[in-house]
Formats: C-alpha cells, structure tokens, sequence
C-alpha cells in the first residue's frame, strides 16, 4: 500500500497491574501497528489482558512500564491533552451505559465534546456529524429516539455511531459483539470492515470469534497464554501457518484445522 | 431548544414572578398588590422606608429573596448530586455538607453559649452563617483532598456519609453538654427559616449561591457526560479528577450556603430534579439544569409563603413544609421505579 502511515504503533509495551511489590506484569514487550483502513481482530483468552491493552492504547491507564511508547500517526502523546487524545482514538467500551430520557441525537453529541460550544450546543456541523454517523450504522431514522427504547444490537450500533461522530482516526472497541445474538454479531463486525474500508479509519476490536476474525479481518494480534504468554500479530494466513492458533488451548490434545476454522480433539 | 421547551421556561419564569408577589402579600398582616408596587416604585426615595409598610416590605422582600435563591440553588444541586453519583435518591448533602456545616454551627452556638459570650442578635447571626460556612468548605477540602486518593464515586459516596455521622455523632455530644438555650438556638437553626436575614447576609448568600450557579451552569456539558459513566467521559478524553472538583465546589457554594444562612433545608433538592426531568423527558443538562434551578425558585417561594401563612399568628417551620410536600415526589419516584 502506498503511501500508508502506521495510525497507531505499540513500541515495547508492557502490560499489568499493582504497584510497588505487588506489581504483577501479565505481557511483555508487546509491537504492534495498525494503519488506516485495517481492521485488527484481538483474540485472547479472558483475563490475558486484552480489555488492559485496548484501555493502554487509549490511554485510559498509563502504560505499564516507562520505556512503552504509544504513537499517534507517529507522535507519542506523552503529556495528558483530552482534545488532542480524542482526534486520535475513540474508544467504545464492552458495556455502555443506557441513560433513560437521553435522546440519540445528544448521545452522540457527546462524543463531540471538544467541538462543541462551552454549553454543549450541536451547532450544524455537529448535526451533520453525527447525522453522517448514524447513516453510517444504519440508524439514521431513530436520531431523536429515547436511547432506553432500543433494542441490544441498536444500541451498539448507536454506541458506535458516538465513536464515529468524534472524528478520530482510529476507534478502539471492547468486545463490541459480546452480548449480540448472531444475526447482531456479524451485522456489527460487517459494520467494523465497511467503517475501515470505506472511511479510512484505523479499526481495533477484541472478540471471541476467531473464525470470523481469520475470514474477514485484516490482522490478527493473538494473545496466548501455553507456557509464556506471547503476543503474536499478523495476517490470518500468517498466523494459521505458524500454529499460533493452537497455543489458545493450554493442553495439547486440541488441534486447529485450517481448512475449515474449527478445532478438533486428536 | 425546541419550541415546546422555551414555552415551558416562560411559564416557570411567570410563574416564578406571582409566587413571588404571592409570598410579599402574605403574612401576618396582609398587603394589596398596589401596596407592594407603590413601594417598589417608591422605595429608593426613602420616605417609605420608614413607614409600617416600608418595614414590612423590607422584611419581606430580604425573605423572599433567600427563599428564591435558596430553592434556585437546592434544586440546581440536587441535579448535581444525583447526576455525580447517578443515584435517583442523592439529594444536595448527600456529601455531609448539612452535617458539616452543622457541627460548625453547634461548636459556635454551643461554645459562645459556655464562654459567655453571645449578646447581640447581628453576633449570632453572623457567627452562625460564619461557623457553618467554615464547617462545609472544611469538609469540602478534605474531600477534595481524599478524591483524588479514591478510584471511584460510590468510596467518595460512603466517605461522605461517614464524614456525615462522624460530625452528627459529635453534634450529639455537643448537645448532651450545653445548655437549654443554646440547644434550643440550635435546633431553631436546623428548621429551616428565611426570616430575619439581614441586608448583609442575603448580599453574602447572593454572592455565594451565584457563585455555585455559575459552577454548574459552566459544568453543564462535564454532567452531560458523566451521565455516560466515568470510563465514558475519560475515553472522551475528559480529565474526570477535574471535573469532579469544579462539581464538588459548587456543591458547597450552593448547599453549603443555603444551610449557613438559612438551616439544613430538606427534600426540595431530592424532589426538584425529578419533577423537571418528568416534565421535560430529557436527561440533557442543558435542559434539566435551568429546569431545576427555576422550579427550585417556584417551589420554594411556595413553601415559604405557606410555612408564613397566618395560621393563628403560628409559623410552620421551612422544613416541615418542605417535608410534606417533597416527600410525597419522592415516594411517587420510588414507586413509579419499582414499577
């Protein structure tokens, strides 16, 4: 691809919680990057880390060891700028909260916090901002619906769309299907591939569907956990042909097949 | 803002004028609207300054006036309240604010009342207001100093109500000691009464409660967001410490203010949010909050007008008027929750 600069890189991050003698590293030294128009699948076990490192990159917590750098289109965001930090990345969380009364046009507005007037006023850019936003998931029709009337995979989408409307370069989003059925989860996960390829955006999202990640996602980053934990990243094919995907199991005995993205017992 | 909306802030802001005029006619002499115009348009000369009706109506307007910015204030922080910890039932000294203020007001009453001193009405009105101000802005620094130790709002909450208990339980210790008089100044004082301010004091409210009104006029969009939850407003990219803090502060102007000059005034700031939010059916700030703050003002005009009615020259004490007519919206919430 010409032309095509690393939207996010991950230089030797460290992952973990604690402080002091109980400070517990979970991952070390992790590299990885992702460019505008990719989406990356994170898969991992619960409890690897996966929800620690997308909150890292969206600096909801510091990087755990002073040496990780995190860079934005180049540039490491060292001191702490809530306007500049919210052009870069918009981060949607596993579990967004529904607030009774809140209509979807102001959810959304709110994303657009920086751009917006001291009293939180949608002037016609923002209208046509998260109008732009909603069209993109598919909900452009419910703007002034009450967010508490809609349905699970509705609210998502809306939950997306909000991340959409800030603008940024790259969205973040925490098991953004975890709670979909399946109709809603694969619609969600099309919906992350339209958003990367259409709008150029940078797209990360961790998920448990590995064999929807393998088909449809640009790059895999693959935390495991049998022996040391690792951290591996690449294209599906690469990560298949390395035998990265056994390594999700802790015992031996199970055995992935390539040919049709399922594991068998031997 | 729709068309709808606007039409609701005219009639509050009406509604807010008669009450107003309503709370100056009643008493216990009763005056004609021509009275109170006549002094109005007259008053700066002077003359009728000093007649019966002069003395009357500057009572009167310096009650009104507290009892309007009181409500004004109670309301707008009870919004805060319940919007920082999103718990329907915060009300505007969920923090221990009242009971700050409140160990401040019985170290001074009781103590001067043991030392001697206390003659003078404009000493203890003062050392009241004084004494509860410098309880609630103690307290407001400590919690500011120990948010920024806690992760999260509900350890802020449980500090608060335990700050709370701690003064409540050396307020009844305090008590136990002291002697009838100062008891009985005391207890006067956690009534609730907007009569008998001085021009002085209703200047330092104003002062204050506009303070805080502002703070939170100026917080409207941070509130928005904190109705998304904290992790939402700092993917946003919101410093939430900071936004905590600029909260927290005009928490106590307007709580802390209210309850330094005019006592511990209960349930309108629980009540007041709830009513806006069912007449407007939005959770937007930028509705709610000037919402509240002129429904609080109606509210209270109403409360104080009823608690002066001349019912044998017997006032009800501000809280219990308040009580009664802020515990049925609160019972009507729970109930229409649990539903």
């Amino acid at each position: 691809m010409e032309n095509a600069c690393n939207i996010i890189e991950l230089k030797n991050i460290d992952l973990g919680f604690g402080k002091g003698s109980r400070r517990r590293i979970l991952f070390r030294g992790i590299n990885a990057s992702v460019r505008s128009g990719q989406v990356v699948a994170l898969i991992g076990a619960n409890g690897r880390g996966k929800s620690t490192l997308l909150r890292t990159i969206c600096s909801l917590i510091p990087v755990f060891n002073k040496e990780g750098r995190i860079l934005f289109n180049g540039e490491s965001l060292n001191s702490y700028s809530g306007s500049r930090l919210s052009s870069m990345v918009a981060y949607v969380p596993s579990r967004v909260e529904r607030v009774n009364a809140l209509s979807v046009r102001d959810m959304v507005g709110l994303n657009r916090y920086y751009k917006t007037n001291w009293c939180g006023k949608l002037r016609s850019e923002d209208e046509a901002a998260i109008l732009h936003s909603l069209k993109l998931v598919g909900l452009d029709s419910f703007i002034d619906a009450d967010c508490s009337t809609l349905s699970d995979g509705e609210f998502q989408r809306v939950a997306i769309a909000a991340a959409l409307a800030q603008e940024s370069g790259a969205l973040v989003l925490d098991e953004p299907t975890a709670f979909l059925d399946i109709a809603n989860k694969f619609n969600i996960s099309q919906l992350l591939s339209y958003i990367a390829h259409n709008e150029g955006k940078a797209v990360i999202f961790s998920t448990h569907d590995l064999q929807y990640a393998l088909k449809y996602c640009d790059r895999i980053w693959l935390m495991t956990e049998s022996g040391e934990p690792s951290f591996v990243e690449g294209t599906a094919s690469e990560i298949i042909a390395g035998g990265h995907i056994n390594r999700l199991f802790s015992t031996p005995d199970i055995h992935f097949n390539s040919a049709n993205l399922s594991f068998e017992r031997i | 803002m729709k068309g709808g909306n606007a039409k609701y802030f005219i009639l509050f802001s009406t509604a807010i004028v008669l009450a107003a005029l309503l709370d100056l006619m009643t008493g216990s002499v009763s005056l004609a609207p021509s009275d109170i115009f006549s002094y109005l348009s007259g008053g700066s000369n002077g003359q009728a300054a000093n007649s019966t009706l002069g003395v009357i109506m500057q009572f009167r307007l310096l009650k009104m006036l507290a009892a309007l910015m009181s409500g004004a204030a109670l309301g707008c922080c009870g919004l805060l309240m319940q919007t920082l910890f999103r718990n329907p039932l915060a009300d505007p000294y969920i923090l221990g604010i009242s009971s700050a203020s409140g160990l401040g007001v019985s170290i001074f009453v009781l103590g001067s009342s043991a030392l001697g001193l206390g003659a003078g009405t404009m000493f203890h009105s003062l050392g009241i207001a004084g004494s509860a101000l410098a309880g609630a802005f103690a307290l407001a620094l400590l919690i500011i100093y120990v948010s920024r130790r806690l992760k999260d709002n509900l350890s802020l909450l449980i500090f608060g109500i335990m700050v709370g208990s701690v003064a409540s339980a050396i307020i009844t210790m305090l008590q136990y000691l002291s002697a009838d008089s100062a008891l009985k100044m005391y207890v006067l004082w956690t009534m609730g009464s907007f009569s008998g301010l001085s021009v002085q004091s209703v200047a330092a409210l104003a002062v204050m409660l506009l303070a805080g009104l502002l703070l939170s006029v100026l917080s409207i969009k941070d509130l928005n967001t904190l109705l998304m939850g904290e992790t939402y407003a700092q993917a946003i990219g919101l410093n939430t410490g900071r936004i905590k803090i600029k909260v927290l502060l005009a928490a106590t102007f307007l709580a802390g203010g209210v309850t330094a000059f005019c006592g511990p005034i209960g349930f309108v700031g629980i009540a007041i949010p709830h009513v806006a939010r069912f007449i407007f059916r939005n959770s937007n700030h930028r509705i709610l909050l000037p919402a509240s703050i002129l429904l609080g003002a109606f509210v209270m005009l109403i409360v104080d007008m009823i608690s002066t009615c001349p019912a044998g020259g017997v006032l009800i004490p501000v809280n219990t008027v308040a009580a009664l007519m802020g515990i049925p919206v609160i019972l009507a919430i729970i109930l229409k929750n649990r539903k």
